[in-house]
């Protein structure tokens, strides 16, 4: 059996025990989370209505985790490939490539990434096409204004994925100027990997936009406000995985420049220089934003948030 | 900002939601350029029929409360917050004043006013 066999037995096995672990903690996960939402709002719903609610929490905790495991694991097989490739060889994986191995770890590490963010994205939209199911009564609540991401994301949060998804798109114009024709075999890993990164920042945000346009039945304005605090988890969690893997995208990218600064010109060498300076300037600027304003603003205006 | 219906009042949703929008305009808490949920978003939060929100919201853009532009959305109009919500009891003491001067009785003056809300 090859390595290349042995890694992927090794791996179905390691997603079904994941899965199947995951799977059968999904419940009192679910109820932890339900708890935690509690908590940061302040609404205490009936036993009716969280008896009512659980089940659906259970589905939109153990989707997206499905699909990021499922994922993961599947995108490892082939950039496992990447790992066994040593400093020295003749040749690369991908074609001749050398003193490139810290590039091969950027790259199985982002592509993992983005491999289990786009599982978790899918889990995201399966179940998020499901609504709550409405209480029995004859009173309804809603929102009169409407709904938009920056009302239930964080600011850093969204700041952090659009910086993020601007940068990538920085790095992909000068990584697609220098690297084809230096290390054209690598050059269309990063290329190709940044490529798909801004595809997934414009999928995130369709998802995102399917799920607001989801309805938010509820019977009370407590309901309401538990309902948005729900919306606003599930919306965080695509965001920050979005601005996540953009970050590692364009460490990436950078980090391909950086390693080839013997062969790119000089301009683009300043250029990743730059890049990564002001990349790290962004990322403690966000940081302090994160702390200042950690709340999304459709909990700060009802004065529930923390 | 949440609007709350009761569909077991006698009061009829589409009026619910017109009075409680109008109410929150003149109160500050829906402010002037907020956009508005739309009609189909409205109707599914609510459980109404789209109908239903639609003629609310049609009638709010009569009294000058919103304004529909186009496809960017229903806005909140800036022209509501001149005319703050205290002005309505001298409003109706004029209105009164004027009725009985012109020798109307008080059921003539508040059938006036219904057939004139109602429009």
């Amino acid at each position: 059996m090859g390595p290349l066999a042995r890694t992927a037995v090794y791996v179905v096995l390691t997603a079904g025990i994941v899965t199947a672990s995951r799977w059968r903690t999904a419940r009192p996960r679910a109820q932890q989370r339900m708890d935690e939402i509690w908590r940061r709002t302040g609404v205490t719903l009936g036993p009716e209505a969280a008896a009512r609610l659980l089940p659906v929490m259970v589905r939109r905790t153990a989707w997206p985790l499905f699909g990021g495991v499922l994922c993961y694991l599947v995108a490892f097989v082939p950039m496992s490939v990447l790992l066994e490739w040593r400093p020295g060889a003749e040749r690369g994986p991908w074609g001749p490539v050398r003193d490139g191995s810290p590039l091969s770890v950027l790259l199985t590490i982002a592509v993992c990434g983005f491999a289990a963010v786009t599982g978790s994205l899918l889990g995201h939209l399966l179940v998020g096409h499901r609504s709550f199911p409405r209480a029995p009564g004859d009173v309804r609540s809603a929102r009169a204004s409407a709904r938009t991401p920056s009302d239930y994301v964080a600011p850093a949060l969204l700041s952090a994925w659009r910086r993020s998804t601007l940068g990538v798109t920085i790095v992909l114009v000068l990584d697609a100027s220098v690297l084809p024709a230096r290390e054209a075999a690598v050059g269309l890993v990063v290329l190709t990997l940044l490529a798909l990164t801004l595809l997934l920042a414009g999928g995130s945000w369709l998802v995102l936009r399917a799920l607001l346009d989801r309805p938010l039945p509820s019977a009370s304005r407590d309901e309401l406000v538990w309902r948005e605090a729900a919306l606003s988890d599930s919306m965080q969690q695509i965001v920050g995985g979005a601005a996540l893997v953009g970050l590692l995208a364009f460490v990436t990218g950078v980090g391909a420049v950086y390693l080839f600064l013997h062969q790119v010109p000089l301009w683009s060498a300043a250029a990743a220089v730059v890049l990564g300076v002001t990349g790290t300037a962004a990322c403690g600027h966000l940081a302090w934003r994160a702390w200042r304003h950690p709340a999304p603003s459709a909990l700060q205006w009802r004065g529930v948030a923390e | 900002m949440t609007l709350e219906i009761d569909t077991s009042s006698s009061v009829p949703p589409f009026e619910q939601l017109r009075s409680q929008i109008a109410r929150q305009v003149s109160g500050g808490r829906l402010p002037a350029g907020t956009r508005l949920a739309t009609v189909r978003q409205m109707a599914a939060d609510l459980g109404l029929a789209a109908n239903t929100v639609a003629r609310a919201y049609r009638e709010l853009e009569a009294d000058g409360v919103i304004a529909t532009h186009g496809r960017r959305g229903t806005f909140v109009s800036s022209a509501v917050l001149d005319e703050p919500t205290e002005q309505a009891p001298s409003l109706a003491s004029t209105y009164a004043r004027t009725a009985r001067r012109r020798g109307l009785t008080l059921p003539e003056a508040l059938a006036l006013v219904e057939r004139a809300w109602s429009r």
